[in-house]
């Protein structure tokens, strides 16, 4: 039975091989750990993540997989798959997740953020002369409603880490709801922002379009069409507002990236893709879109009625992670919300990362001691998201 | 009298008749359209000709005009295009003291028309919203919902055309006012969102009030609740720093005899701020178009 991955050729073009006998190949190629990020890196760097996961030879490390033991009690085909399983997670790279607390949007967040990229091991100087572009949420901005979309302190700070990087920065967005962009960066204060930085904004509602190919293939579109600042970036990084989703449960660094897609195509609201499933669609995004990592502004958040009506929570958290799914399954423990059990990240899990807690490893703080338990609304489809929902709102 | 902001933006749409969203990006519909409207409501239509050409040429034989060049959908534009073509039809064409050898874009506008007529969104059964959804109008995307600007953009444009008493308008407008938030205003499309009712919007609100000028057979319910849509326009007007919401808000309340004249130094700051900052194009052809708003330009008074 042959296991061929996206996830894995993607980043590592790793073909797992399980043979009749139960006996595991697998290949992995060194120089495509520069993958990794999506973007080059050195040479040196490259060796580096990809030491992680290779013995000397070059060849991946496998814990060894007792065959006899996943044939009882089951039958042959079910161990076939309960090895498949296991030999895909066994190979998928850990991630990291790093949090920072007693974060303010008066602080120092620049240190923050580059500590944090530093410590997920994000190459940033392999940024000199790239394209970097900065996504934050503003799907409906409201001055009475700040926590609803990513600070601007938070945008600025980030940009400026990467322009100290030698990067190419560009801010940009497709608000989801209104159709008046310059309205969306005004009421959230992003405007005089990017002004007061000298930040370029792309307005990616109404960008030149792309069609690239849906690699994902959760919903039935084909192709999806991106904002050319998009598909011409080296890296795009997305900065959501940590927030509950009254139809998808949590929305973070994941979901956000429904705002590369421009609304000439798609919509205000961009219904084309909820007729296809919100989850399948928010998967294929990402899985469409390989060069993105995760800075997320944790600090001022919103529960209850997300991802508009909700009421703030502050958390004082900054995130930091190259792979979005292993953040936002972060992001969930912090909710007190199952990850497995949010639609996208269930997509997610083992193909576009990990959300197993054993293999995000956490840098900075770690999830447990922060976790507080948001408030989501009482309905069936969102209680389900925890074990035992005590905290719901009506 | 021109005010420097006017001049300069006239003089701007003038140069470019054909444009994009933006300076770096292609030609567009909607852009387009709206330039041509802004000179044409400035009297200046043999300025406005190439757009309305381009605009033909992009027509795709169905009659629809899509959103940009080179692909076949979406088409809500196809709405803005119709507006361009019957306002010249109707000030310059038909006017026995129009301008002579213009030429006639009466088959665009006919197949417009039936394309519009013939494009709905789709219904769906939901619990979970505040709203009539087996309502029809306009959607974004084919085989969509119908959403509420590009459903007020299409009442506007056939209403314009004269088919105002069409059961399809007749029964967008029913969709638009049932779309109308409780205390006034409307976002984009939604009224309440699992028992929470949500914020209006300045633009799609001021879009709506457009398209609901000069109604006189709305129910008592719908008229407060767009009494209130007033009010809320009039009250969020003077934090408005954005040319597409201000000029859609001032249209809207002009085709409902709402005006204040400090609204013209508003105009001008917002305009003289998107010149400074070198913004789009499409985004003066909109508050050309607001400037000359008592003269109603996108209400109907023109057919």
């Amino acid at each position: 039975m042959a296991v061929s991955h996206d996830y894995f050729e993607r980043l590592f073009r790793v073909t797992v091989e399980t043979t009749l006998t139960g006996e595991v190949k697998h290949t992995m190629s060194l120089d495509s750990a520069s993958a990794k990020a999506g973007t080059d890196i050195t040479p040196n760097a490259a060796k580096d993540i990809a030491a992680d996961r290779c013995d000397a030879t070059g060849s991946a490390t496998m814990p060894s997989i007792d065959r006899r033991s996943l044939l009882i009690g089951s039958g042959v085909v079910a161990a076939g798959v309960a090895t498949a399983t296991l030999v895909r997670r066994s190979l998928l790279p850990r991630e990291t997740a790093f949090i920072a607390r007693n974060q303010r949007y008066e602080g120092d967040l620049r240190r923050v953020i580059r500590d944090g990229l530093q410590s997920v091991g994000f190459p940033l100087a392999s940024l000199r002369g790239k394209r970097v572009l900065l996504k934050p949420n503003l799907v409906e901005p409201n001055r009475e409603s700040p926590h609803m979309t990513t600070h601007p302190a938070m945008i600025v700070a980030a940009a400026e880490v990467f322009r100290s990087a030698g990067a190419e920065v560009t801010v940009g967005e497709a608000p989801g709801h209104v159709r008046d962009t310059e309205m969306a960066l005004v009421e959230s204060g992003v405007r005089e922002a990017l002004d007061d930085a000298k930040l370029d904004f792309a307005d990616l509602n109404y960008d030149d379009v792309v069609s690239v190919a849906n690699q994902g293939r959760a919903s039935k579109l084909k192709r999806l069409w991106f904002p050319r600042h998009v598909t011409e970036a080296d890296l795009v990084v997305s900065m959501p507002k940590m927030k509950t989703h009254h139809w998808v449960g949590v929305t973070a660094a994941m979901k956000n990236l429904y705002g590369t897609l421009p609304g000439i195509k798609y919509g205000w609201p961009k219904n084309v893709l909820h007729y296809h499933g919100i989850p399948q669609t928010v998967f294929d995004i990402n899985a469409s879109l390989p060069k993105s990592i995760a800075i997320v502004d944790a600090i001022e958040c919103m529960e209850g009625d997300g991802p508009i009506m909700g009421t703030m929570k502050p958390m004082g958290l900054v995130l930091v992670g190259t792979n979005l799914a292993a953040v936002d399954a972060t992001i969930c423990r912090l909710m007190d919300i199952i990850p497995e059990r949010v639609g996208y990240l269930a997509l997610a899990a083992d193909r576009l990362g990990p959300l197993d807690e054993s293999r995000i490893e956490q840098r900075g703080e770690h999830w447990q001691s922060l976790s507080q338990s948001f408030h989501i609304l009482d309905r069936p489809h969102l209680s389900r998201l925890r074990e035992n929902s005590p905290t719901l709102a009506t | 009298m021109s005010t420097p902001w006017l001049q300069n933006a006239l003089a701007q749409l003038a140069k470019n008749p054909v444009q994009g969203y933006n300076a770096t990006t292609s030609a567009a519909a909607e852009p387009t359209a709206l330039t041509a409207l802004a000179l044409l409501v400035h009297r200046q239509p043999r300025q406005a000709l190439p757009a309305l050409q381009w605009l033909a040429s992009k027509q795709l034989p169905s009659g629809a005009v899509p959103v940009l060049e080179e692909q076949d959908e979406p088409c809500w534009t196809t709405s803005l295009a119709l507006m361009a073509w019957q306002y010249y039809h109707a000030e310059y064409r038909a006017r026995n003291d129009s301008p002579t050898q213009l030429p006639s874009f009466e088959r665009q506008t006919e197949l417009a028309i039936r394309w519009s007529l013939a494009m709905r969104g789709e219904i769906i059964d939901s619990d979970d919203v505040g709203h009539n959804t087996r309502l029809t109008g306009w959607p974004w995307v084919a085989g969509t919902h119908s959403w509420l600007e590009p459903t007020a953009l299409h009442v506007i444009a056939l209403k314009a055309a004269g088919h105002g008493e069409h059961p399809r308008v007749r029964e967008a407008i029913q969709l638009l006012a049932d779309r109308l938030l409780p205390n006034g205003g409307c976002n984009y499309g939604n009224v309440v969102v699992l028992g929470q009712v949500l914020k209006p919007h300045p633009q799609p609100s001021g879009v709506v009030l457009l398209a609901l000028a000069n109604e006189d057979r709305l129910a008592p319910n719908v008229t407060t609740k767009l009494e209130k849509t007033r009010q809320y326009l009039v009250e969020t007007l003077p934090i408005i720093r954005s040319a597409d919401s201000l000029a859609w808000i001032l249209l809207g309340l002009a085709a409902h005899n709402e005006d204040a004249p400090e609204t013209d130094q508003q105009i001008a700051a917002v305009a003289s701020e998107e010149i400074r900052r070198g913004g789009p194009l499409y985004r003066l052809a909109l508050l050309a178009l607001a400037s000359r708003r008592a003269a109603g330009p996108l209400h109907g008074r023109f057919a």
